[in-house]
């Protein structure tokens, strides 16, 4: 659905954009995460074909973006951050000219809106003017004009903010459906805790440089150490029969639970293994990890 | 602790072949290269085989049609705005405008009005002849005041009157019985029928158009003895179908002595051509419609008189009412000796013109042609006044009159302005452009304000970034702009151009041509406003520029220069077309065109183009350009009212 090679883009003398090469397949959902002034906002804005690239080659959906901008944007859909509204506007009138400029005819008008307003939670204040409406509600206005899509590809810009949380369960359900038909997001967000639970891949950009990309056991394997946390029924044997039968980089006991490293990832099911054949029950083993931890150490330049 | 070995990496999975656009020729791409980077990351290791299960990506290309459909979109987003708030400001605009150009409509024809009759000053007209070096005035001699008997007919001679280098025309005004008279020529001579005091004005202007003037007074008397006057009867207000004959009757006059003489005075030929008939019951034909003022004078021996009036209307028997219009054309200016061709070929009426009659006065004699087209020779310098009369078959009447000025041979008369008469520039025609200003500047300075504000507004606000978000390029943006003066324009200009053209009985015709070319020049006036504002939202689509002074600055200039350009296109069509020849029809109004704010531009852009001579009075050019800056003053002011709110 994407593919960039070697993307540079200056800002007068900064560079935001440096050789930055992505390919992203369909039916995933694509993470990409870099702190602010990273160059995150630049790649996407060069990917719409919003501004072309001083080097480098981009096609969204096989079509080259730097000769084809307009042809892509009818293509994708694309929320922002940058998001302003037309105030004197209700949601539903503004939404019905997005539908039109998609090219909707009046029964799938109405169909589509009725649906995003279900799914953005716009039922409430949909007929009210844009000025009187609160941040968190603009943003669901602006996620709505994404969801009337049809497109294959959609970028999303913190598309979580200002929608709660039982609103956030039928989101991601629904970016699921609609990637799982083989069509693909382009997701940013700051959250990388939540982005978790719903990006196939992660991409990092830093200082405009894409740093590292991968799925989330990927990186986790690449950059983080293998701990994890361990809730068994007997504590105290568990660190002795682990500490006998594996290698171990470490291993200790905290607030009850057995907190072990271990040499390798790959040995991750030989710890259920050795507990179940002494006879341990294990209740949990969670990874200590997390990819707000991958982050930080690729920013910071490290590696696991 | 020591970090593990990291896993080795995994090779790139092969992407997905791409689906074919579906216009393939109209974009050729290349197909897609291998990843050069191997560094580049591959999707998850399921992803390549989900991929193989989807069905193909339908990827679409939208041509003009959905262009044009998504301007549209725009236009109806904005229409919505402008029907909102965009409409009052207009009509408070319009009115502001309406005052504005009235008061100066005003102000300039009194200023700028210079009716024979009224010539004040020191004699140096402003229509001095151009190109003459000579401005000493010439003396008027209308000579002494006389007292005469009633009915007796006056010589008038101003043949004491003189001049360093010749004088060209002579005319006298006075007020008889109600009506203004005027008489052209150096000795003329005039039969005053009713006693009483005549005040006669004396204007001789010489070859280089100084003019002087001078009274004198004429009482007209009863003989000694027999002091009462007789009480004149006209008899009652009536009407006559026309082409019959119809007998007056004067006998209800009396006197204490007897009444001698009966004289009606009236005007026909559409109240142009004067008529006098004597006796008691004089008889007299109507062959043209209209209402007849009729004046009885009833005298009696010793010369008292008596005045009564009746009225006559003069009607069709058949069901055409309608006038026919009249169009004559001739030259406005030639050299003494040359034919003067008059032409009334352009005349109209609905059921068909079946005379045409004209009436060639100079000086104090009359000559009448018959035709839709004659020739005279010019054989006197001065003024040939020349009226057209038309006639249908029903005995509707139409009129126009002209006037050809006859100069000495050696006068260059190319070198004079086509509108230029001794007496000022002709003023009269210019009423179309002074309708045309209004609607266009109150039209452009609307639209013209909602792009500036609302363009700066779109682009300071950044809710014209999430237009672009979409499949919106600045081709949409400028379609969706070139909708305003198409759509929009015409409701500016059609009603006033319908309204002023109706007003003066226009033939359908011409109401059409004028307001179809009204409206072209509105669509590239205000084309040209929204090509400079998609100039910004290019820029501002690429996010280079924010609305700066300088931008703004440059949208407001790009109005002006367009107004101005209109309005000069306005002088220069209206001087091609000689609407100049439709004169008659603005009599009431004369003097408005000098107030149209570019009147004085058009006064230079014709001397460009036409050749002439005269120079604009540059100071007036103050009066456009203090207009314009107030109208643009005020709608900055309505439309940042309006925006504050957002």
């Amino acid at each position: 659905m994407i593919e960039a090679n070697g993307l540079v883009k200056d800002y007068k003398a900064v560079r935001a954009l440096d050789d930055v090469g992505l390919r992203v397949g369909r039916g995933e959902i694509f993470g990409f995460f870099g702190p602010n002034g990273a160059g995150k906002t630049t790649c996407i804005r060069v990917l719409c074909g919003l501004t072309q690239p001083n080097g480098g080659e981009a096609k969204v959906l096989d079509i080259d973006v730097v000769r084809h901008p307009v042809w892509v944007r009818d293509n994708i859909a694309v929320l922002s951050e940058e998001t302003r509204f037309y105030e004197e506007m209700t949601p539903r009138r503004y939404l019905n000219m997005f539908a039109k400029f998609n090219l909707m005819k009046r029964d799938e008008r109405l169909k589509a809106i009725n649906k995003v307003a279900d799914l953005a939670d716009l039922r409430s204040f949909i007929d009210q003017r844009i000025a009187f409406l609160s941040q968190g509600q603009r943003q669901r206005v602006s996620l709505a004009r994404v969801l009337l899509s049809d497109a294959p590809l959609l970028f999303l810009d913190e598309p979580f903010e200002g929608v709660d949380i039982i609103h956030r369960r039928k989101l991601r359900q629904h970016f699921r459906n609609y990637v799982n038909q083989g069509n693909t997001i382009f997701f940013t967000s700051h959250n990388l805790i939540e982005a978790e639970h719903i990006v196939d891949r992660f991409a990092f950009i830093h200082h405009g440089k894409l740093i590292a990309c991968g799925t989330a056991s990927e990186l986790k394997d690449k950059y983080l150490m293998p701990a994890y946390m361990l809730h068994v029924s007997d504590p105290q044997r568990a660190r002795q029969v682990l500490d006998r039968e594996l290698r171990l980089q470490g291993i200790k006991i905290v607030e009850g639970q057995v907190a072990v490293t271990l040499q390798r990832r790959a040995d991750a099911p030989e710890v259920s293994k050795v507990l179940f054949r002494e006879g341990i029950d294990l209740f949990e083993m969670k990874s200590m990890g997390t990819m707000e931890e991958v982050f930080e150490r690729t920013a910071r330049g490290e590696v696991g | 602790m020591t970090p593990p070995e990291p896993p080795p990496e995994l090779p790139p999975e092969p992407l997905p072949e791409p689906e074919p656009a579906p216009e393939p020729e109209a974009v050729p791409e290349p197909p897609p290269e291998p990843m050069a980077d191997e560094e580049l990351p591959p999707p998850p290791g399921d992803m390549a085989e989900r991929t193989k299960s989807f069905p193909p990506v339908k990827t679409k290309r939208s041509g003009a049609m959905a262009t044009l459909r998504r301007a549209v979109t725009i236009f109806e987003k904005d229409m919505r705005t402008m029907a909102k708030h965009g409409l009052v400001s207009a009509v408070i605009l319009l009115i502001f405008l309406g005052v504005v150009f009235t008061i100066m409509s005003f102000a300039m024809s009194q200023a700028m009005k210079f009716d024979i009759g009224e010539m004040e000053g020191d004699g140096e007209g402003p229509g001095t002849l151009p190109g003459s070096t000579d401005h000493v005035p010439p003396v008027a001699d209308a000579g002494n005041d006389r007292a005469v008997s009633a009915s007796t007919s006056v010589t008038l001679d101003a043949s004491g009157s003189t001049d360093n280098e010749g004088l060209f025309y002579f005319v006298w005004n006075f007020d008889e019985s109600g009506r203004e008279m005027q008489l052209y020529g150096e000795s003329v001579t005039h039969v005053f029928y009713a006693t009483g005091h005549y005040e006669v004005n004396l204007v001789v202007v010489d070859t280089s158009w100084n003019f002087d003037e001078d009274n004198m007074t004429i009482d007209v008397n009863a003989l000694p003895g027999d002091t009462e006057s007789p009480m004149a009867n006209a008899g009652n207000d009536t009407g006559a179908s026309v082409g019959t004959t119809f007998t007056f009757n004067g006998s209800g006059s009396t006197d204490n002595v007897d009444v001698v003489n009966w004289t009606w005075m009236f005007r026909d030929f559409g109240d142009r051509i004067d008529r006098v008939l004597f006796g008691e019951r004089p008889s007299y034909r109507f062959d043209n419609t209209g209402t007849i003022w009729v004046q009885l004078v009833a005298r009696d021996a010793a010369g008292n008189t008596g005045q009564a009036g009746i009225r006559i209307d003069v009607y069709t028997d058949s069901g055409d009412t309608q006038s026919p219009e009249a169009r004559a054309d001739m030259p406005h200016q030639i050299n003494v000796g040359e034919r003067v061709q008059l032409d009334a070929s352009e005349s109209f009426d609905n059921q068909g013109i079946s005379d045409y009659i004209w009436f060639v006065k100079q000086n104090n004699t009359m000559r009448t042609f018959n035709g839709q087209t004659a020739e005279f020779v010019a054989d006197r310098i001065g003024m040939y006044e020349v009226l057209l009369v038309v006639r249908d078959a029903a005995g509707n009447v139409g009129t126009s009159d002209g006037g050809v000025i006859v100069y000495p041979a050696d006068v260059d008369v190319d070198m004079i302005a086509w509108d230029s008469t001794p007496f000022g520039t002709d003023v009269s025609f210019n009423l179309l452009t002074y309708a045309y200003g209004i609607a266009l500047l109150s039209s452009v300075i609307f639209i013209g304000g909602l792009f500036a504000k609302g363009f700066t507004h779109e682009i300071s606000k950044g809710t014209i970034k999430v237009l672009f978000f979409g499949p919106i390029s600045v081709t949409t943006m400028i379609f969706s702009k070139i909708l305003y003066p198409i759509v929009i324009g015409p409701i500016f200009i059609f009603p006033l151009t319908l309204f002023s053209l109706a007003m003066f009985n226009q033939s359908p015709g011409d109401i059409l041509m004028i307001t179809l070319v009204a409206y072209l020049l509105c669509v590239v006036t205000m084309l040209s406003a929204a090509y400079g504002s998609c100039i910004i939202y290019a820029a501002a689509k690429r996010m280079v520029i924010k609305p700066s002074i300088v931008s703004r600055m440059f949208l407001y200039f790009s109005l002006l220069l367009t107004l101005t350009v209109f309005e000069w296109s306005t002088f220069v069509m209206d001087s091609w077309l000689e609407t100049d020849s439709w004169g008659n029809m603005y009599d009431s109004y004369h003097g408005i065109a000098t107030i149209s704010p570019f009147h004085q531009g058009g006064i230079f852009l014709s001397g460009q183009i036409l050749g002439t001579m005269q120079s604009p009075d540059y100071f007036l050019l103050i009066i456009p350009a203090a207009l314009i800056i107030l109208g643009i003053l005020a709608s900055k002011k309505l439309y940042s009212d309006i925006f504050s709110r957002e």
